[in-house]
């Protein structure tokens, strides 16, 4: 603009800084509430739930409730990053499932090493979910939908059908061991929150997930190895699945191939809940966090106040609908923005 | 003699199907100019500034950089021959901030080669410098791109393409969907960069804006090269003439008529 005589006739950076169409004053109000909607939801069901709900505030339900959505909550932390990048998947239920299995199936090699195992069973899913969708180029609903299928088989075949109890020494530890008021489960999920976030907000690895879910193209022109990366955040998903299966499966003390049927549904609600679009880019792992820890004491307030589980199904189906609802008109602001 | 030029392409083809995109053509581009390049829809402009940055791979033809044969199979390589193109959709990632585009692909980091963890400080700390530089009117490098007009996402393009020194800047139709205003202003900053050293090249619809701040200008017709002109010499009727009827002049007299007015 050097030198031009007349720079104040159009809006230009300095003048309009959020340029695109003036949004009226309550539009701006409606987007910040829907941008830190985990965070206010958060606050809000604790609210009632401590002022209202009989037995909620107590040491033994806080300790229970947190490891509980922690479990699910690790595989939403996954998820997060996976759908920032622009996938989903819905397998996660049954890789958690694998994760279990392979653990207890392998305890008698010792529990360390039985875990890791369980784990990079879960990693391994990923690998091959990653592998289908980035080199056999299939669409990731169907390319989760198929290897969900597939794994789902796959460990009722190798459990024999049957739950496989714990017996190895310190199988449960993982599951049980505590500190404070908050079990092993509970402190692996903040963990894990807050490496994942640092990994997002701090890394180049994390600006690259952005960065594809943004613009795939932009980022490919960019030098960035997009296939790759998108395959990782496939891994990342199964990785966290397999931590989740494992943790699981030693707080029961046992592996049942059957477990993971509502895992895919609650995880994707908290994450978006927690203000990760599902149309890529768009997305923070701490909101995430926020999601779970919501739907966590959701659950549980519904759980104490003796309300039926269909109606909790209702319930939880009416958020994500009206999450997903908000995301699209966040969507659609952004594109026209 | 042929140190002169810092880019020389040679006979180069491309096919897509049964489409002949670009059929033997040459490019010079000496250092320190703005080489225009312009044609029909379809010419193949952009198909031959895509093989030089890499994003298309050649069927034939040889590439050479201050006179030495390269080897461009990707933009990575096209990078480290110090060449860059701002495209015309802009290749920007809405979602990430100013600096992040700018330096997406070659952040500044410390740590683990790949977990590197960012400098953040002195990545907002160059990309307000760079704007500055350039005289880009944006206030933060902090904004996100989504927030900006067409001109301001191009001027980010401009500035990513030349933060790190690439000497070669490859534009396709900068200014197609800027108003006057932001038109100008980004022509200015393409001038400031040639005389800053750079050598553009600049595609283009709009033949006056080579005339007004180009050096030469290169035609292209159906995947051939019809001639380069040198900008002094010649007047709007001429490269006109060149991009419609193309050296063997087969068309007729109201298509030119009809660019004339559109032009």
């Amino acid at each position: 603009m050097a030198g031009n005589p007349t720079p104040q006739k159009q809006p230009t950076a300095e003048t309009a800084q959020p340029a695109g169409p003036p949004p009226a004053k309550w539009g701006e109000l409606l987007q910040w509430l829907i941008e830190y909607r985990a965070f206010i939801l958060l606050g809000l069901a604790l609210t009632y739930a401590v002022l209202f709900v009989p037995f909620f505030a107590t040491e033994r339900n806080i300790t229970q409730m947190t490891t509980q959505f922690s479990i699910d909550g690790i595989i939403s932390i996954g998820l997060t990053i996976l759908m920032i990048a622009w996938g989903i998947d819905l397998g996660v239920g049954a890789t958690l499932a694998l994760a279990g299995v392979v653990f207890a199936l392998s305890q008698d090699l010792g529990v360390p090493m039985a875990a890791l195992l369980g784990v990079l069973a879960g990693a391994g899913v990923g690998i091959v979910n990653g592998f289908v969708v980035t080199r056999m180029k299939v669409n990731f609903f169907i390319a989760t939908l198929s290897t969900m299928v597939a794994v789902k088989g796959l460990t009722f075949i190798i459990s024999d059908e049957t739950t496989i109890y714990g017996h190895a020494d310190g199988f449960g530890w993982m599951g049980s061991a505590r500190l404070g008021l908050f079990e092993f489960p509970a402190l692996a999920f903040f963990g894990i929150g807050i490496i994942a976030h640092l990994i997002m907000t701090q890394t180049s690895l994390g600006t690259y997930w952005y960065a594809i879910g943004g613009n795939a193209d932009a980022s490919h022109r960019a030098g960035l190895n997009v296939n790759r990366l998108f395959a990782l955040s496939f891994v990342v998903a199964g990785l966290c699945s397999g931590i989740a299966g494992v943790l699981l499966a030693s707080r029961a003390v046992s592996a049942n191939p059957g477990v993971g049927r509502d895992t895919a549904l609650f995880a994707i609600s908290a994450t978006v809940i927690g203000g990760t679009s599902l149309f890529g880019g768009v997305g923070n792992v701490l909101g995430a966090v926020a999601g779970v820890m919501f739907l966590g004491v959701v659950r549980n307030s519904l759980n104490l106040l003796g309300v039926s589980a269909y109606w909790q199904w209702v319930i939880q189906g009416v958020i994500l609908v009206s999450v997903v609802v908000s995301d699209v008109y966040m969507n659609r602001r952004r594109r026209t923005a | 003699m042929e140190s002169n030029y810092i880019v020389e392409m040679k006979g180069i083809s491309k096919r897509f199907g049964s489409v002949q995109a670009l059929n033997q053509v040459d490019l010079e581009l000496r250092e320190g100019e703005i080489l225009g390049l312009v044609g029909d829809n379809a010419a193949g402009k952009s198909t031959l500034m895509k093989i030089l940055s890499g994003a298309h791979v050649a069927d034939g033809g040889r590439i050479l950089i201050n006179g030495e044969e390269v080897s461009i199979r990707d933009p990575r390589d096209a990078r480290s021959c110090g060449i860059e193109m701002i495209y015309q959709d802009l290749a920007l990632c809405n979602n990430l901030d100013v600096a992040r585009n700018i330096f997406l692909g070659r952040e500044y980091t410390r740590g683990l080669p790949f977990l590197s963890i960012l400098d953040k400080k002195k990545m907002y700390a160059e990309s307000a410098e760079l704007l500055k530089r350039l005289n880009i009117n944006i206030s933060s490098p902090r904004l996100k791109v989504e927030r900006m007009s067409g001109g301001q996402r191009q001027m980010v393009a401009a500035a990513k393409a030349i933060a790190f020194d690439a000497k070669i800047l490859l534009m396709d139709e900068p200014t197609a969907a800027l108003g006057v205003r932001e038109a100008n202003t980004l022509l200015r900053l393409i001038k400031d960069l040639r005389d800053g050293g750079h050598s553009v090249v600049l595609i283009t619809q709009r033949v006056p804006d080579i005339l007004a701040i180009g050096d030469r200008v290169m035609v292209l017709k159906g995947g051939r090269r019809q001639g380069i002109l040198n900008v002094p010499e010649v007047g709007l009727d001429d490269v006109v003439e060149l991009i419609v009827r193309g050296r063997a002049g087969a068309e007729s007299e109201e298509d030119a008529l009809e660019y004339l007015s559109f032009g």
